[in-house]
């Protein structure tokens, strides 16, 4: 007899969705009905020792709510860091000296990773493109990239956001979206913290291995020529790939 | 929702989060804040339980850019900065503290997705919302729970015995 693996016993205790052979299976199984009355006793352990961590200065509401709002009026009357959409010159000349510095890429497992994710390590050049510039139709980020690998991180993305992916050819990363979002580049990064629109991230199709995420969720893998897609694809042809932002 | 409801309503629970998370009150409210801020400049709308999830991702994904939690939680094990509640017993305001840095310290031994997995399976959340939160597959939360509470208690037990 093959009993049940503890992830579908944890499962079932938590009222997810498991195939209704197992169901049956615990009805006549006492090992899993044991497993899964321990599964339960665990979980009332583990609560009682995450409430130890509740202790702390009370909740004020009313006070976090009003530094919330000074916070959002102090956010609208700043204005907003910015790359036009013809690349200013300042922001350019940044990017490319980070850039010179070498494109450093990451795999997933790599300890590299977390280099890229923002720890401080000495030695990291981060440059914040703070540019201000004019109302445009498209704002963005250019960067040369003549060889390496790039990661291309989404953040704050709302639910049916649309971000396209293209192939292009040369050596040129971009990465545009709404007239709100705003950018932070390292070497071989590109992080956006998105304002509402679309995202449009044109690729250099010689440069690998490509990783796009949103939300910390990766989407879109290029490696080793292959291509590996994780997000909620729209459409897709080869020039490129569109994604929305699926449900949370 | 408007800003009072919607922040009446899931503010607290992310401060609490937070709290689990950061082991620090003072940076919990710092992200639970950012995160409210984050949600209300850039119009994010949906359902109750839609922007709970996105207040709740963001947050995580603040804390895990912004703070060092390692470092956090070491700190305020050394400080063991635990306030005694007005009216109670030393005993029982040593064993409070005691609780909280053991689940500080057993918190630290999992690795950090499996913390979030953790930390948002008892914020309430399903295992749907959790693994788009972390980015893994809905049908492996099962199995990163289960190593994730077993090391979780094995450490609170080992922490007891010590």
């Amino acid at each position: 007899m093959t009993h049940l693996d503890e992830g579908t016993i944890l499962t079932i205790r938590d009222h997810g969705l498991v195939d209704a052979d197992a169901h049956e299976h615990l009805d006549r199984c006492a090992s899993c009905t044991s497993a899964l009355a321990a599964a339960q006793g665990r979980a009332d352990a583990v609560a009682r020792s995450l409430r130890a961590l509740d202790d702390g200065p009370p909740i004020d509401v009313d006070a976090a709510k009003a530094a919330v709002r000074r916070r959002l009026d102090e956010r609208r009357e700043a204005p907003r860091p910015r790359v036009p959409g013809v690349y200013g010159s300042l922001g350019r000349a940044a990017l490319l000296v980070a850039l010179a510095s070498g494109a450093v890429y990451a795999l997933p497992n790599s300890p590299l990773r977390g280099w890229l994710a923002g720890d401080d390590v000495p030695g990291r050049s981060t440059v914040e493109t703070t540019a201000d510039g004019e109302p445009a139709a498209t704002e963005g980020v250019e960067l040369a990239v003549p060889t390496g690998g790039l990661s291309i991180a989404l953040t704050t993305a709302a639910m049916g956001q649309r971000v396209e992916v293209r192939w292009v050819d040369g050596d040129r990363l971009t990465v545009e979206a709404g007239a709100d979002s705003r950018y932070q580049v390292s070497d071989g990064r590109v992080g956006v913290d998105l304002g509402p629109g679309d995202v449009r991230i044109d690729v250099p199709a010689g440069n690998e291995p490509i990783i796009v995420e949103v939300n910390g969720r990766m989407i879109l893998q290029r490696v080793d020529g292959g291509l590996v897609v994780q997000g909620d694809v729209l459409s897709s042809d080869p020039s490129g790939i569109v994604f929305t932002v699926g449900q949370r | 929702m408007d800003f009072d409801t919607t922040f009446e309503a899931h503010y607290p629970g992310l401060v609490r989060y937070c709290r689990r998370l950061t082991g620090d009150p003072d940076a919990a409210e710092d992200v639970a804040q950012e995160s409210f801020v984050r949600l209300f400049d850039h119009g994010i709308e949906g359902t109750a339980d839609g922007l709970r999830a996105w207040l709740f991702t963001t947050a995580t994904h603040l804390v895990r850019d912004r703070y060092r939690v390692e470092t956090n939680r070491r700190r305020l094990l050394e400080e063991n900065p635990v306030e005694p509640t007005t009216g109670e017993s030393p005993d029982r305001s040593l064993e409070r503290s005691e609780d909280r840095a053991r689940a500080l310290a057993a918190l630290d031994t999992l690795a950090t997705r499996d913390r979030e997995i953790l930390l948002m399976r008892y914020s309430g959340f399903s295992y749907k919302e959790i693994a788009e939160s972390v980015g893994v597959a809905a049908t492996s939360i099962g199995t990163l729970l289960a190593r994730a509470e077993a090391r979780f208690e094995e450490a609170c037990v080992s922490g007891e015995a010590a």
